[in-house]
């Protein structure tokens, strides 16, 4: 909304088209993410967000029934020319339901650093961790309790250890699948003013039906129907479209 | 209706408690027929390795109150030891090759394929066991004489055990190998079932964070289901110990030798029970009886107990530690 035409573009999508045998999943969108920016897709289920997303890290490169077309580029270069394991660790995935691994909390923040085969010092491994639950608003709430279960945390604690995972990596980009559709509204509250503050470090990319955590946070707002991006906009102009699908949409959705 | 009833639930009742009581009632048989063994031998069962049905042709003598033949010893180490070290080896080869199955079939592999191989592996454990011995003693048994052994004899001589004279390629090692065919289809297939358990949240997780394959599946199957991992190993580890066709033909069947290296005959006690059964039932005490029962006892107690323990472990699932509070 602020300053548009001096955002930096860090994605671009152009023609994307995701297919199985028997449907088009998302047929030739292009869209552009942009830089230190919460750029939302929001949709109906079933409209290909998630999908979407699990392109954009090449994780649908798991599933050889998905055939994929189009062009995407991280930072002016093809995502198809990066190693997947390199694209997924710039650009995070956060899912819909809290996955923690089941080890402490230290040690499922410390997990994306040590399968990266970085032989760290404590103090410089404790430093990352640390940060990284600082970042996702987790440090002070659970600082001197790291080697409890990362499981045994509540469903709100456990997404922002979902987060802080993703974050010591520091990704350039971190997507979120849903994050706040499994949590109650105080948690759901607390990812909410996460998600703003991560903005002035990170791309954030917001995938969601949620109407009321799209108005606070986004600052792009994309609309995708049948598979297609059927409105674009900054945060105000998008809910002020008068786009047929985005009208019926909003009182859908509200 | 009501008498109907009755009836089905007491036939159910039955047929529900028919294994329990087959399970006692077996053990309770043998038990008995080993009773004579226990008296006569005491604890020396347990310390010697020495096998030997005594002279049927003089009369019996009496020890601590049983009829025995004369000249009579029994001791279960060299069985002992044959079947724990014939079974450990079986693991040894089948637990690496069943956990890069497992990762071949769940993270490589197209769908299709992945369905084609795991019920190739199903139908492995369905080939009986004497048609493993078979093929161990016309393939596996001149192929190890031959060449493996003679170039381990060469080349490993440094490493203990792998110094000695080769017989003709039964033994340990062909044991072994034999073994590890046949469980590798029960191993591979918990570490498969597990790791189709494993929720897809988790393994997308671990993808996310840049974890490559071979990451995922190490964590999936070493720590994630480390308990299914351990307990299809284990029940594997059961089925080797009481494994007897195929060994008894590829073991060499050795009794009253201990085995001097990796390339010496062995003999299990499942192979033993066997192949001395037959001499056994000539024997008017019934002594000879008595050891064969009592080495099935013992037998029974440890292949129990790994497949108790293997199916504990495993039946706590892939999902331990994922509960949300």
């Amino acid at each position: 909304m602020e300053e548009k035409g001096k955002v930096e573009k860090i994605i671009e999508i152009e023609g994307l088209k995701i297919e199985t045998k028997k449907k088009v999943i998302l047929d030739g969108v292009d869209l552009n993410i942009f830089r230190n920016s919460v750029n939302t897709i929001v949709g109906p289920s079933g409209s290909g967000k998630s999908t979407l997303l699990r392109s954009l890290n090449r994780l649908l490169d798991m599933e050889p029934s998905m055939d994929v077309s189009g062009d995407v580029l991280f930072e002016k270069r093809n995502i198809r020319d990066y190693d997947p394991v390199e694209l997924r660790r710039e650009i995070g995935l956060v899912f819909q339901k809290p996955n923690p691994f089941p080890m402490s909390i230290y040690d499922n923040v410390a997990f994306g650093l040590r399968i990266q085969g970085k032989k760290l010092k404590k103090e410089e491994m404790d430093k990352l961790v640390n940060r990284a639950l600082e970042d996702a608003d987790l440090y002070e709430e659970l600082k001197g309790n790291l080697k409890q279960m990362g499981t045994s945390l509540s469903g709100g604690q456990q997404q922002r250890l979902c987060i802080a995972r993703a974050l010591v990596l520091r990704p350039k980009v971190l997507m979120f699948d849903e994050p706040t559709s499994a949590l109650d509204p105080i948690a759901k509250g607390k990812i909410v003013d996460l998600i703003r503050a991560l903005k002035q470090k990170f791309t954030v990319i917001l995938v969601t039906h949620d109407m009321s955590l799209t108005r606070k946070v986004s600052d792009y707002t994309n609309l995708i129907y049948e598979g297609k991006f059927v409105a674009k906009g900054t945060g105000t102009e998008f809910f002020e479209s008068e786009i047929e699908e985005v009208k019926d949409f909003l009182s859908e959705a509200d | 209706m009501k008498v109907t009833n009755k009836i089905f639930n007491f036939f159910t009742f039955l047929m529900a408690i028919v294994p329990a009581v087959a399970l006692i009632s077996i053990f309770a048989f043998v038990f008995q027929e080993s009773l004579p063994l226990w008296k006569f031998s005491g604890f020396s069962f347990f310390t010697t390795y020495l096998w030997n049905p005594g002279f049927q042709y003089q009369p019996p003598h009496l020890v601590h109150g049983v009829l025995a033949p004369q000249g009579a010893q029994f001791g279960l180490d060299l069985f002992l030891l044959g079947t724990l070290s014939t079974s450990a080896l079986a693991i040894l080869i089948a637990f690496p090759i069943s956990f890069l199955i497992t990762l071949n079939v769940e993270l490589y592999l197209p769908s299709k394929i992945k369905k084609i191989m795991v019920s190739m592996i199903e139908l492995f454990a369905g080939i009986p066991s004497v048609v493993y011995g078979l093929w161990g003693i016309i393939v596996l048994e001149p192929i190890l004489f031959r060449s493996v052994e003679p170039w381990m004899a060469q080349h490993l001589s440094f490493i203990p055990g792998f110094k000695g004279e080769i017989y003709s390629g039964a033994g340990l090692i062909a044991s072994g190998i034999i073994l590890s065919f046949m469980i590798i289809p029960i191993v591979t297939s918990v570490i498969v079932n597990s790791f189709d358990t494993v929720p897809k949240e988790v393994k997308e997780g671990l993808f996310s964070l840049g974890a490559t394959k071979w990451e995922v599946g190490k964590y999936l199957t070493t720590r994630y289901s480390r308990a299914s991992t351990v307990g299809g190993t284990l029940l594997g580890l059961g089925r080797a110990l009481g494994e007897t066709m195929a060994v008894l033909m590829v073991s060499g069947a050795i009794v009253n030798t201990l085995p001097t290296s990796f390339y010496s005959a062995t003999n299990t006690m499942a192979a033993a029970i066997t192949s001395l059964l037959d001499s056994a039932l000539t024997d008017s005490t019934r002594m000879d009886l008595a050891a064969l029962a009592a080495l099935a006892i013992v037998l029974m107690v440890i292949s129990l107990g790994v497949s108790i323990v293997g199916r504990k472990i495993a039946g706590r699932g892939a999902l331990r530690g994922y509960e949300s509070d």
